[in-house]
């Protein structure tokens, strides 16, 4: 069937506008930050924001007291009990929190309406390049770029609403828009069809998992880079010396917030990357006669499972969690970019439906 | 090394020698796989020469084998019964099966009158390079024309040839009592069909 | 045992170093164990011989095999055995290997002349079947192993444990909750039970007290994943073993058996012999492909279909098939999929003798992937009075290019056109040598002065010296078909399932302990107080739990005042763990520079300080560091009394 060229237009055009919301959304996300300083969500009672307070005021008070020996920071603890149990308010004590899962002040709700109505725009794009095409649309690097693009946003958005992160908002969309401009600019590759080897219902459930877990392990990525730099705010703080970066890291929880945020992520992803990986498994049966016959993308899609399982059980043992646990995470996700682009690009296999010069 | 699976004993042909052709500029052509078929002269560059001889009584059957010879004549190894039979599976385009020729030409009369006879196989042939094959040779004995193979087939549940040349000798009983993989010399054969024969040289 | 002496193994007296001169200050223990003239085996306790000098005995070949288990099974040599895997794996992506494209590592070769030998000796063109990676990753399935199954016996001999008793202090758990209510402190407990048996807790009650555990299925998946990884790795040697991979170009008109001597390539698992190939055979009967004409996407291909009719068994029925590449044939178990195609022009020889020597189609391999610009090589070993060889190039749809060579613009056959360069002498093929039938050994050859013109069909080329002449008759087309069998396939893609169903149990449920204790109150009600925690719960998700489940407590008992603490950090879990909120963050005082600070206070900070380190899990053998030391003993001791079985030796996840 030949390519519906009005509709193939139509999607080249909705992900340029998509890109201008993520930009401007980008823009009010930062704005939010600079303007709504003393912004507390509506919900939160005083009740809890002391509980937040005290524990950063114990930390110094604990690492002053830690000078004085290991009996010294114990009484630290039963001042930190007693601070919380005297700042939480008579009543159930988690009612609150339920209350307002939605953006407050002027430029979040910009930023978050913009991010939706981009996001929106992103899936329409995605869809009507499937239709002009008639297939599925991930079948070169242009629309694979797109596809794992939007997941990642739709992550935030999912993440936004549900753990209230809006405060990813920006460091997200900022590798979405470059990805994807760079994606309309070199990547380009005109609506046509698949070549026999991709003209599979696998396509379907492979591709798409890889989507999937793509998405979520690019959060999960950001999510770690902030919190590794929040961290070492923190720390030099802590010490005593100057850190310029605080500035950014007070309108982000507490780091170890953001790294319970990213390991939800790759608790999400994990699993369906393995499916995916499993999926590509059979489909390579089906196609090319084994089931792994280590190409370099099997090959590298391996590596990137392999680096997330050391993520994991890193978190498992004992002095790796935290830091460490969040550079093998990095390093997972630099394996999982070069299996994603570096191998369709500079390595040749049977994997490269690049698409491109 | 090893029973280490699958991956790394992958079939050469399933090779990819990449769908790279397709990284060129809207040209999204290419194979399916892209593999370089090889050659089948890989199929005997691994087996080293090796005869056996089957004991009385421990000789399988030889399949009913018939069909066309190259010079388009019928031909049963069924009418061969009482007489040893030399069964040589070759092809004009394998080097070791044209290096053993001259000496199962030679043989193949000598042994004549002793009431051995030789038939060929001819695998994945055309008539006209059997036929060229055969004169230059001087093979003077009949082979069947087996282009798809399928003889090599009847003989799969028994004494499957695994590579060629290879020579099966059927005692004048019909049963395999000897077999021999890669170019055969004039010794060995001679000696091996004797002793099956029953013949003293 | 040593002896109060000392021996070759122990110090001598002298140092005096080591002199019992009382109880251990790290270990208050000991203070009670040291050693007494009256009772020299009271030093046992602390692991101090009888003289109070350290043990220094060297390990007997025993020790030194349990040492090695222990490590070979811990996490942080799992971590790393992980970490070279992926490491190694990368050369194998990076470099060619031999496995999968022979003729890449011999252009390694060319092109790097002096690393490739040195590589080559490493096997990184065959990195897959080193013996370093088989190291590597049978090391690792060891160690899984070790660690995998004694924790399934354990699993299995836990069943039907109950939970342990509830702690006497439920307020230094990490959620806690109390109140006051009219019932009595039975029937709140029994109410409690109640609810906590509603929803599949395992429950215990003791005298004022109720303990309740689920999540038990967390363990089972994490079990599961692991065991399954181990079955993946047995269902591949099961496959290496017993299977085989083979392929076969076939021109249309040809068929083929499965039999070694039919196969182009064959490569048998090391327990298969050629009697066990499955006996079915195929024919090609026509092959067909379609490519984009026009528009941007010219030359792609859209679809190849080749058409088969197959037997099944020797003399058995004929079927028919039509072979794609997302749609294999499987026959009698085998898999045979299309997995390449080309060109076969057709030639006709005549020698020098008149007579015809060679009539039939020349598979061409494509060196032009996307316009099938093949290359081939005719020999002709029985031509008189010489030996004849040709090398040849066919267009399938030749065009005048830029400079006016002949080039193909297209992979159909639109303009077939074959220019050929001839050869005459000895092929080399009488003496043995096998050779490729895709490549022509010019060493005994000598190059015919013919000049190549590209030939239409039916046009000849006359060979000087009376060598003959050749004639471009046609075409045809073959495909390529890999044959592959393999028994470990099936149980490959159940455990791979099996192991997917694991790693969702594991990561879905965790595993968690609620309390309740009801204690009659000075006026006269109930107080009632619950605690739980929740073992590996880095991701959170407990509290939520832990709140609705007081809530409802609460509303049951009809209690009044209630107090709840918050977890430690301060950071509740749920949607409001992640909160983000703007709040007016007090400046951090300029604390003292505590650059020479002792250990325990830099390990002491508000990231040390959260959930994750208050909980039971983190009090092991292992981490009984500053960091858990200090912050918290009073929460370590309480969540040790409701976590005993923590308290081994092993990191437990």
């Amino acid at each position: 069937m030949p390519v519906n060229v009005t509709l193939a237009d139509t999607s080249n055009g909705l992900l340029l506008t998509t890109l201008i919301l993520y930009a401007l959304a980008m823009l009010c996300y930062a704005s939010d930050f600079a303007f709504a300083r003393h912004r507390v969500m509506a919900a939160i009672t005083d009740g809890a924001a002391e509980v937040a307070a005290p524990e950063l005021v114990a930390a110094p008070e604990l690492v002053a007291a830690g000078a004085g020996g290991p009996s010294a920071p114990a009484p630290a603890k039963p001042a930190l009990n007693a601070a919380v149990a005297a700042s939480t308010p008579a009543g159930p004590a988690h009612d609150d929190v339920s209350a307002s899962r939605w953006p407050s002040g002027f430029w979040l709700r910009l930023a978050f309406g913009l991010t939706c109505t981009g996001v929106t725009l992103h899936v329409l794009a995605v869809l009507t390049r499937g239709l002009a095409e008639h297939r599925v649309p991930w079948g070169n690097m242009y629309e694979f770029i797109g596809a794992f693009t939007c997941m990642a946003v739709l992550v935030l958005v999912a993440a936004s609403v549900w753990y209230r992160a809006y405060y990813m908002g920006l460091f997200v969309l900022l590798p979405v828009v470059l990805g994807l401009g760079i994606d309309l600019t070199w990547i380009y590759t005109p609506a046509g069809s698949l070549v026999p080897a991709l003209q599979s219902y696998w396509i379907a459930i492979h591709v798409t998992a890889m989507i999937v877990a793509i998405g979520l392990f690019i959060f999960g990525a950001v999510v770690t880079t902030l919190y590794l730099l929040a961290d070492r705010s923190q720390r030099r703080l802590a010490a005593g010396q100057p850190s310029w970066s605080a500035g950014i890291w007070r309108h982000l929880p507490v780091p170890a917030v953001l790294d319970r945020l990213t390991y939800r992520s790759v608790l999400f992803g994990f699993p369906v990357w393995t499916f995916g990986v499993m999926a590509g498994a059979i489909w390579a049966d089906h196609a090319w006669g084994r089931y792994w016959g280590w190409d370099p993308k099997e090959t590298w899609s391996f590596i990137t499972w392999v680096v997330y399982a050391m993520f994991l059980h890193a978190r498992a043992t004992a002095g790796w969690r935290g830091r460490r646990a969040a550079w093998i995470q990095l390093a997972g996700f630099a394996c999982l970019m070069f299996n994603v682009i570096g191998v369709n690009l500079w390595i040749t296999g049977l994997h490269s439906y690049a698409g491109m010069s | 090394m090893s029973w280490l699976p699958v991956p790394a004993r992958i079939a050469i042909g399933a090779a990819l020698a990449a769908l790279a052709g397709l990284a060129t500029a809207g040209c999204d052509g290419g194979q399916i796989a892209a593999n370089v078929p090889q050659s089948s002269g890989q199929s005997f560059v691994s087996r080293s020469y090796e005869s056996t001889f089957y004991q009385v009584g421990h000789r399988p059957a030889a399949p009913s084998v018939s069909g066309t010879t190259i010079t388009g004549q019928r031909l049963s190894l069924a009418s061969y019964r009482g007489k040893t039979v030399v069964l040589n599976f070759w092809g004009s385009w394998c080097p070791p099966c044209r290096r053993e020729a001259p000496a199962l030409g030679t043989l193949a009369r000598q042994l004549q009158p002793d009431g051995v006879r030789f038939v060929g196989i001819d695998i994945r042939d055309e008539p006209d390079s059997a036929q060229a094959f055969m004169q230059n040779f001087n093979v003077s004995y009949p082979s069947l024309n087996d282009p798809n193979d399928e003889i090599a087939l009847e003989f799969h549940s028994t004494v499957p040839p695994a590579a060629i040349p290879t020579t099966l000798i059927i005692d004048s009983s019909g049963r395999i009592a000897a077999r021999i993989f890669g170019a055969a010399t004039y010794t060995e054969l001679k000696d091996l069909v004797a002793k099956v024969a029953g013949l003293t040289s | 045992m040593t002896t109060a002496k000392g021996d070759a193994m122990t110090p001598a007296p002298a140092d005096g170093e080591f002199r019992a001169a009382g109880p251990d200050l790290a270990d208050p223990a000991s203070a009670a164990a040291a050693p007494t003239p009256g009772n020299p085996a009271s030093g046992r306790r602390a692991g101090l011989p009888r003289t109070g000098r350290p043990r220094t005995g060297r390990l007997g070949p025993a020790g030194w095999l349990r040492w090695f288990w222990r490590q070979l099974t811990s996490m942080r040599t799992a971590l790393i055995l992980l970490f070279l895997l992926a490491l190694a794996s990368v050369p194998g992506s990076v470099l060619p290997q031999e496995g999968i494209d022979p003729a890449a590592v011999t252009q390694y070769y060319q092109s790097h002349p002096a690393l490739a030998p040195i590589f080559s000796r490493l096997s990184l063109f065959n990195v897959f079947s080193a013996p370093w990676f088989a190291a590597i990753y049978l090391l690792l399935f060891a160690s899984l192993a070790g660690c995998v199954l004694p924790r399934t016996v354990r699993l299995v001999g836990s069943a039907r444990q109950k939970p342990p008793r509830a702690p006497s202090n439920l307020a230094r758990l990490p959620a806690s909750a109390s109140y006051t209510t009219d019932l009595t402190p039975a029937a709140a407990l029994d109410s409690a039970a109640g609810l906590l048996g509603g929803r599949r807790f395992r429950m215990r009650r003791g005298e004022g007290w109720v303990s309740a555990e689920k999540g038990y299925l967390r363990e089972v998946g994490n079990l599961l994943f692991h065991i399954a990884l181990l079955a993946l790795l047995f269902s591949v040697g099961l496959g290496g073993i017993f299977g085989y991979k083979a392929n076969r170009l076939l021109i249309v008109g040809q068929g083929f058996a499965n039999t070694p001597t039919d196969l182009d390539v064959f490569h048998p698992g090391r327990l298969v012999s050629p009697s066990d190939l499955q006996p079915f055979s195929i024919n090609l009967q026509s092959f067909r492909a379609k490519y984009v004409t026009s528009g941007p996407q010219l030359d792609q291909p859209l679809g190849y279909y080749a058409g088969l009719s197959y037997r099944p068994q020797v003399g058995g029925p004929t079927k028919h098939y039509t072979l794609t590449v997302n749609h294999p044939l499987v026959v009698d178990n085998v898999s045979v999929y299309l997995i390449g195609h080309g060109y076969a022009p057709v030639f006709k020889v005549t020698d020098g003798t008149g007579r015809v020597r060679w009539d039939g189609p020349v598979p061409f391999i494509p060196v032009q992937q996307t316009t099938l610009t093949s290359e081939g090589v005719i020999k002709v070993p029985d031509a008189q009075p010489y030996q004849l060889g040709f090398a040849g190039v066919f267009l399938p749809s030749a065009v005048e290019g830029a400079g006016g060579q002949l080039e193909s613009a297209f992979p159909g056959p639109l303009n077939p056109r074959v220019s050929l360069v001839a050869f005459k002498g000895n092929l080399g093929m009488n003496s043995g040598e096998p050779q490729s039938v895709y490549s022509l050994d010019t060493k005994g050859l000598k190059q015919l002065p013919v000049a190549p013109r590209p030939l239409s069909a039916g046009q000849s080329v006359k060979l000087p010296d009376g060598a003959g002449s050749i004639t471009y008759v046609g075409y045809q087309q073959w495909v390529s078909l890999a044959i592959t069998y393999d028994p470990g396939q099936l149980p490959a893609l159940a455990s791979g399932i099996a192991a997917l169903a694991g790693l969702i149990l594991s990561f879905l449920i965790r595993r968690r302990r609620v309390f309740v204790r009801a204690v009659a109150g000075p006026d006269g009600g109930t107080e009632v107080s619950l605690g739980g925690l929740a073992r590996s719960d880095a991701a959170g998700g407990f509290d939520t739990e832990f709140t609705e489940l007081s809530q409802l407590l609460r509303e049951k008992h009809n209690g009044r005042s209630m107090r709840a603490s918050r977890v430690g950090d301060g950071t509740v879990d749920g949607p409001a763990d992640f909160d983000y909120r703007e709040r007016p963050r007090p400046a951090i005082p300029a604390a003292p520079h505590v650059a020479a600070a002792p250990a325990n206070a830099k390990t002491v900070t508000a990231e040390t300080v959260t959930a994750e380190t208050v909980t039971a899990e983190t009090v092991t053998a292992e981490t009984v560091t500053a960091e858990t030391v200090t912050a918290d003993m009073a929460t370590a001791e309480a969540a040790a009394a409701a976590n005993p079985e923590t308290l081994t030796g092993r990191e437990e996840e």
